[in-house]
């Protein structure tokens, strides 16, 4: 192994003037010493660390909204329930609605030719499937009637 | 944003259309801004706000219809569940009962509906709502008719 490969875990080699085979850091009294293919090795091993983590934590959080949809069924979904949900229930915009209103924008439900999606939730009620996603991310509950739509 | 003021535009459109119809409620935009607007209503009959007008500021949010307006009377009334000195105004469907079907023209009505029917056990005007819990119902009705004459009617020249 070559001097130039040795790094230190400290960053100490900052010096140009040194010289030594071994680059090392003093931290307090200990001399660490470290090779490049160790200092690698611990970054992985770091790195792999931080991933489980990360992934616990996701479960946590899971768990957690699990429980409080439990306590609170008409609480706020997530991104993707809502997305699952719709997409059973979504069909294109006929034409045929004799000038019924999407509540939340007040633009007609069914507008031909302007490809918007529309969804029939669980009570019947309709709505674009942009407009009521918005508002499933807040409240699972159907605008009109306060029906549960996302089932537990 | 755009999506609040496409829809406020809608609503606009539809309130001057729908001028006639009722007549208790007068919905106006502020001219430069289309997320203020300002209504008068009038005090329903047979209770002691009745023959009085009643001015209401709202303002209303970016994120409207997902997030209620926010509504406050301008004109001093006395009612359990308005504060006495803010205006501000207790109703569920303007907190966590909110729901993008209502519209302002509809949050008038149901503002209304709570002048005839005043809940005492969820006060904002302390005095008002124990007048009302303790079965004062003549003090509640002499007060807030005063109040009714001094802030909401005409006056008498």
């Amino acid at each position: 192994m070559s001097s130039d490969q040795e790094i230190s875990a400290y960053g100490a080699s900052s010096s140009p003037d040194d010289t030594s085979n071994n680059t090392s850091a003093i931290l307090g009294r200990a001399y660490v010493t470290l090779t490049h293919e160790d200092f690698v090795d611990r970054l992985h091993q770091l790195d792999q660390r931080a991933e489980e983590m990360r992934s616990s934590i996701r479960r946590v959080n899971e768990m957690l909204t699990a429980v409080a949809r439990l306590w609170n069924p008409h609480g706020r979904l997530c991104d993707a329930t809502v997305s699952s949900y719709l997409e059973t229930r979504s069909r294109p915009s006929c034409g045929d609605g004799e000038g019924a209103l999407c509540v939340v924008c007040h633009d007609e439900l069914h507008c031909p030719g302007d490809g918007m999606m529309i969804a029939t939730l669980g009570c019947g009620h309709e709505y674009h499937v942009p407009c009521i996603k918005q508002w499933l991310l807040r409240k699972n509950a159907c605008p009109l009637c306060r029906t549960l739509t996302v089932p537990l | 944003m755009q999506a609040s003021r496409a829809r406020l535009f809608k609503e606009y459109k539809e309130v001057q259309r729908e001028k006639v119809a009722d007549p208790d409620i007068q919905l106006v935009c502020d001219d430069s801004n289309i997320f203020k607007w300002t209504a008068l209503i009038k005090g329903p009959s047979e209770t002691p706000y009745d023959g009085g007008v009643f001015q209401l500021a709202f303002s209303v949010p970016e994120q409207y219809p997902l997030q209620p307006p926010q509504v406050r009377f301008l004109t001093k009334i006395f009612h359990p569940n308005v504060h006495f000195k803010t205006g501000e105004i207790c109703l569920d469907i303007l907190k966590n009962a909110w729901s993008p079907a209502w519209t302002l023209q509809s949050v008038c009505r149901a503002i209304i509906a709570l002048m005839a029917h005043p809940e005492p056990d969820s006060p904002l005007n302390c005095d008002s709502g124990n007048l009302l819990r303790s079965g004062d119902i003549r003090g509640y009705q002499s007060m807030a008719r005063m109040y009714t004459r001094l802030a909401a009617m005409p006056k008498k020249g």
